[in-house]
């Protein structure tokens, strides 16, 4: 049994990676079971009226498109539905491009139109200083260029987008994995601004990024890449994260029996130690 | 009184920010009182001793006995973090022990403004031990400015100078585990301390003791005696128990009245 | 195949290799890395601080008070010169200040917010648990007070265990979301590189 505890680490990196391999080549669709802090977010949508405007930050790098991608593109399709209005707005350098990529295709599937239906500010730089300008000034903040660089003055939705505000905005919501993110957006557009808040976040910050949720701090949550397929499930559009999921529970699965057998190791090489 | 608030002299609360105002006003005083009882040498609150307090010492000395140096190690975050300034204050007291003991003490920096401070506090600790020809100022080293180069540049240290003991103190990121999993290969005992609560079960699983959250900074002041130190645990946890007494009133309230006074209150 | 595909694809499984052990075909692809990055980072700070500030700001809008921004962090630099190093204090104080400024007035809000979500109203199992795990964790960080008080010790016992808990659901979460990274990659090899899978 003390052999467990040798077991080549090669073997392990070689069976993850048929374990990852097969979650990508099959198409499993394991059931997909919706937690409350994705259903709260989903209902809160749902409950805003046509038109309404929402402030979404894209606040990741290219190292967290894997589990963020999903989640974004499944909250456009919803946004899109119901004919909400958007405005983007990034922290992080890359932030900004990636948003464009993600939501270009999904707005022209629902035949929005950028500066009437959408605008993306782009990767604004200033961190959190920024975002406080925002609350006062989205021309100001956005030194009233958008993302390509054009004026804001030609965009007609920034006639209506003038400040991050609850009485501008329905909700703010940020897809974050880190520093700027959701503790820059509580304080200063939850705790400050009063603005519903919601948080998209990758599954190792679940657990940290939850007591927001549980107090009632956000409106909702994508809690990591299973809260895309949840939401993708609620919105009825079929996308990149349901596979994701599928692709996380065999992960589960292999990492738990690995954990089980590393345990048993260590137990028997206990008490082969104690018995001598 | 009219005519000030009209100008929008009294109006320096920003909506819902009064609570939040006195709370840390409280709390500033608490601290700064406690600091300066601590400093003029009064009572104050004794800081518990924590369990991986004894395993410092012990670390250092499996390291005296083995004839092998001792590595430190503050982490990612710059000289703002606090996490950083609790390094500072075990930093003094690793190096003087190693001074004490002669053992070999490297000291690894990510941060550009972290390393001169760090290198001070060592030239400083082995000045007070009474060792300051001991003191090797290429041992305290600047290895990277970035995650994984620096993660690298460590992991060199640990195959080459094969430290026996590993003190990892501070804010760390996705690095925490490759560094806990090399020093086990290197057969080093390891210390892990950290407030990142999403590196907190690596170093809880991986390291021989680890220090989670809070207790690093009360460590830290328990271990250097250091006056500000001590006074702003002391007066943050005097912060935590005020905190503890708020919820469970706050929570008999909620069982027995519809409005609940105090959230009003503190939501003001 | 384009070229940034293969590119992608061959570093990848540069950066694999290393499962293996380490070798010099790893080696070369974490260098590259660290140089694109550093690269790519300078044209970044140029084209959203610098270009934006002194360019644009200071010489074509007349803008002069940002000089005084700008001469505090060029006396950052003057701590590599040994005899004025002394200068340098004065940006990190400011930015220390400034540091310290934003958490006192931000950042004690949203904390607020999570005391008056502890105040929880029974009125099932799960809001109960939430509330003494809340509790018992905040009593094992007390550091003042003794615990040969049994009923201290007590609760802070359960408390650690409750943090133990949590811990290990983080410890999951984490694992899980590397996994997804790693899925990420092995989808674009099979999916972008391959074409074996849709």
């Amino acid at each position: 049994m003390q052999a467990l505890l040798k077991i080549d680490t090669r073997l392990i990196y070689l069976l993850t990676f048929v374990v990852v391999a097969v979650a990508v080549l099959a198409t499993l669709g394991l059931p997909v079971r919706v937690t409350p802090p994705t259903k709260a977010l989903y209902d809160f949508v749902e409950k805003l009226p046509a038109g309404t405007l929402v402030w979404v930050g894209m606040d990741y790098g290219p190292g967290s498109k894997s589990e963020l991608d999903p989640q974004v593109v499944a909250f456009f399709h919803h946004v899109f539905k119901k004919d909400l209005k958007v405005v983007i707005h990034s922290m992080w350098t890359m932030g900004g491009k990636i948003g464009q990529e993600l939501v270009e295709p999904i707005a022209a599937q629902y035949g929005k139109e950028y500066g009437r239906d959408w605008v993306n500010l782009g990767y604004k730089p200033g961190n959190e200083t920024n975002l406080r300008l925002c609350t006062s000034s989205i021309k100001e903040c956005a030194a009233n260029v958008d993302h390509l660089g054009s004026s804001l003055d030609h965009l007609p939705l920034m006639q209506q987008a003038r400040a991050l505000d609850k009485n501008t905005f329905g909700l703010a919501i940020t897809f974050n994995t880190g520093t700027p993110g959701i503790r820059e957006y509580l304080a200063i557009v939850q705790a400050e601004k009063q603005l519903a808040l919601a948080d998209g976040t990758l599954q190792m910050s679940v657990p940290e990024d939850i007591p927001f949720f549980q107090s009632g701090q956000l409106v909702g949550m994508f809690p990591g890449v299973r809260g895309a397929a949840e939401y993708e499930v609620l919105v009825g559009v079929k996308g990149a994260a349901v596979k994701a999921a599928d692709g996380q529970s065999l992960a589960a699965l292999y990492v738990a029996i690995l954990v089980i057998l590393g345990n048993i190791g260590y137990l028997t090489a206990r008490r082969a130690a104690t018995a001598q | 009184m009219t005519f000030l608030a009209q100008a929008g002299v009294l109006g320096i609360f920003v909506e819902g920010n009064f609570a939040p105002f006195v709370m840390m006003l409280l709390f500033t005083i608490i601290v700064y009182v406690m600091i300066q009882r601590a400093r003029a040498g009064l009572k104050i609150p004794e800081i518990r001793k924590l369990a991986g307090l004894d395993a410092l010492d012990e670390a250092i000395g499996r390291a005296t006995e083995m004839g092998r140096p001792v590595f430190t190690f503050p982490g990612l975050a710059g000289v703002t973090n606090p996490q950083t300034l609790a390094y500072f204050g075990l930093l003094g007291h690793v190096a003087k022990r190693s001074a004490q003991y002669d053992t070999r003490l490297i000291a690894g920096n990510v941060d550009p403004y972290v390393y001169p401070i760090s290198e001070e506090i060592v030239r400083q600790a082995y000045l007070e031990a009474g060792r300051p020809d001991a003191f090797n100022p290429d041992d305290v080293r600047f290895v990277a400015y970035d995650q994984f180069p620096a993660t690298a540049a460590i992991l060199g240290i640990y195959r080459r100078e094969r430290p026996a003991a590993t003190i990892l103190y501070g804010a760390f990121w996705a690095e925490s585990m490759i560094l806990v999993e090399n020093a086990a290969q290197i057969g080093a005992i390891s210390i892990g301390a950290t407030a990142n609560t999403h590196q907190m079960p690596f170093f809880v699983a991986g390291c021989d003791y680890a220090l989670i959250g809070e207790e690093m900074y009360a460590a830290s002041a328990y271990v250097s005696k250091e006056p500000v130190l001590t006074g702003t645990v002391v007066g943050q946890d005097w912060a935590r128990i005020g905190v503890f007494a708020l919820i469970i009133v706050g929570t008999i309230l909620a069982q027995v009245q519809t409005t609940n006074w105090l959230k009003t209150i503190l939501g003001k | 195949m384009d070229g940034g595909t293969l590119t992608a694809a061959l570093v990848t499984l540069a950066l694999w290799t290393y499962l293996y052990k380490d070798n010099p075909i790893f080696r070369l692809a974490e260098h590259l890395f660290v140089a694109f990055s550093t690269a790519w980072w300078v044209g970044e700070l140029y084209r959203n601080y610098v270009k934006p500030v002194v360019l644009e700001d200071i010489l074509q809008q007349g803008r002069w008070g940002m000089v005084l921004a700008l001469l505090l962090g060029v006396i950052l630099y003057a701590r590599f010169v040994p005899a004025i190093s002394w200068l340098a204090r004065y940006p990190m104080s400011w930015m220390l200040g400034y540091g310290a400024g934003y958490v006192l007035a931000f950042q004690v809000k949203p904390l607020v917010g999570q005391i008056t979500g502890s105040f929880l109203k029974f009125g099932s199992i799960n809001s109960v648990l939430l509330w003494i795990c809340i509790v018992s964790a905040l009593v094992y960080f007390f550091f003042t007070i003794s615990r040969e008080n049994v009923a201290v010790s007590s609760v802070a016992t359960f408390g650690k265990w409750v943090i133990l808990v949590a811990l290990g659901a983080a410890f999951g979460n984490t694992v899980l979301f590397r996994y997804t990274l790693l899925m990420g990659r092995v989808e674009f090899m099979l999916r972008d590189v391959l074409k074996v899978a849709q």
